[in-house]
């Protein structure tokens, strides 16, 4: 039995860098990573060919739009700041866990020197997980410069005292780690368990088990997506009251 | 069979059964706190349930995460157990 779609090697590709071979292994999870990003581009891009802004809207648009106003009114409620700059990262995240989530109760064959291997969903390794989390992390950083300034964002980690300096920097990297190994050992657990009990009651159990799946399937990309905001939002500090104001007039102007 | 190896075996199993057995019952405990609080306060103000709902998902996530990790550390214990794998290689030679 594979726990995790690392151990799947479809295929090698052998390469030669500065005179000396490489060998790069092609696993499961890079197939399925680049699946679900060229499918996410490719069908996002179909579905927005013909958007307007004209009052008779197409019910696709609507509802696309219906998505789109989801997430940024939960961006708006978490943060406390204007949706714009966060969307593109927030949205993208929450969208790429939720379908790659999902992928996992399709049934693909993968023909590997003459036996099948089926498929397994790309966050069901830590490889996947953690990268996302480093991508959140460095967004963080990046969004809390950005915002505060160099010597003003690396002054937090100095608060109260210096003394509490390492505790801040391991505060920081557990988040990281954190956010990959919730999202790694929900959907690995919810994985192995209709394994296991596929041996034990292989009829009508594993398919409940799959049903609870597909409902945390569903929760845990909301709540990486909560967590990154928050800990976006944290790393740039207090929303000021000109931001509060922008805000309201916005929201205000919506109703 | 070498004893050394049956003692690593026994250990790693019965490592993992109180990894999960202990780590499951403090978030089972806090998650029935974290429902039971949030359902009085939802009976309290429904106006409010939508908020707390969300807020509750998101902290039933984190307190869930807890049991997870102690899910993975005996995950590890059974299926990658690295001093398993080394008495393997011992015995081999």
């Amino acid at each position: 039995m594979n726990i995790s779609p690392d151990q799947i090697i479809l295929f090698k590709i052998p390469l030669i860098l500065f005179g000396k071979e490489f060998v790069i292994d092609i696993n499961m999870t890079i197939i399925g990573t680049w699946g679900i990003m060229i499918f996410m581009a490719l069908f996002f891009k179909y579905l927005t060919r013909n958007f307007n802004s004209s009052f008779s809207l197409s019910p696709l648009q609507n509802g696309i739009e219906v998505v789109v106003k989801f997430l940024r009114d939960q961006i708006e409620a978490m943060m406390g700041r204007k949706a714009d700059a966060f969307i593109p990262l927030i949205g993208s995240l929450f969208i790429f866990i939720l379908i790659s989530n999902w992928s996992g109760l399709l049934p693909i064959p993968f023909f590997v020197n003459g036996t099948i291997e089926w498929y397994l969903p790309p966050t069901a390794s830590i490889s996947t997980t953690a990268g996302l989390s480093l991508v959140v992390m460095t967004s963080v950083m990046v969004f809390g410069i950005y915002k505060l300034g160099f010597f003003k964002y690396f002054k937090r980690f100095f608060e109260p005292t210096f003394i509490l300096l390492p505790l801040n920097i391991l505060s920081e990297i557990s988040n990281g780690v954190s956010l990959a190994i919730r999202l790694y050992g929900n959907i690995m657990s919810g994985g192995l368990l209709a394994g296991i009990l596929f041996i034990l009651a292989p009829l009508f159990i594993p398919g409940l088990i799959n049903i609870y799946g597909l409902l945390a399937g569903t929760i845990q990309p909301y709540i990486f997506s909560v967590l990154a905001m928050v800990y976006i939002s944290a790393g740039m500090g207090d929303p000021s009251e000109s931001e509060e104001k922008e805000l309201r007039k916005i929201q205000l102007s919506r109703v | 069979m070498d004893m050394g190896l049956v003692w690593i075996g026994v250990a790693s199993i019965f490592g993992a059964s109180i990894a999960v057995g202990l780590g499951g019952i403090g978030p089972a405990l806090a998650e029935g706190m974290a429902t039971k609080q949030t359902l009085a306060s939802m009976a309290q103000q429904p106006d409010e349930a939508n908020t707390l709902r969300s807020t509750l998902f998101v902290s039933m996530a984190m307190l869930e995460s807890t049991a997870i990790y102690a899910l993975l550390v005996s995950m590890i214990l059974i299926f990658s157990n690295p001093f398993w794998n080394y008495a393997i290689q011992n015995v081999a030679k």
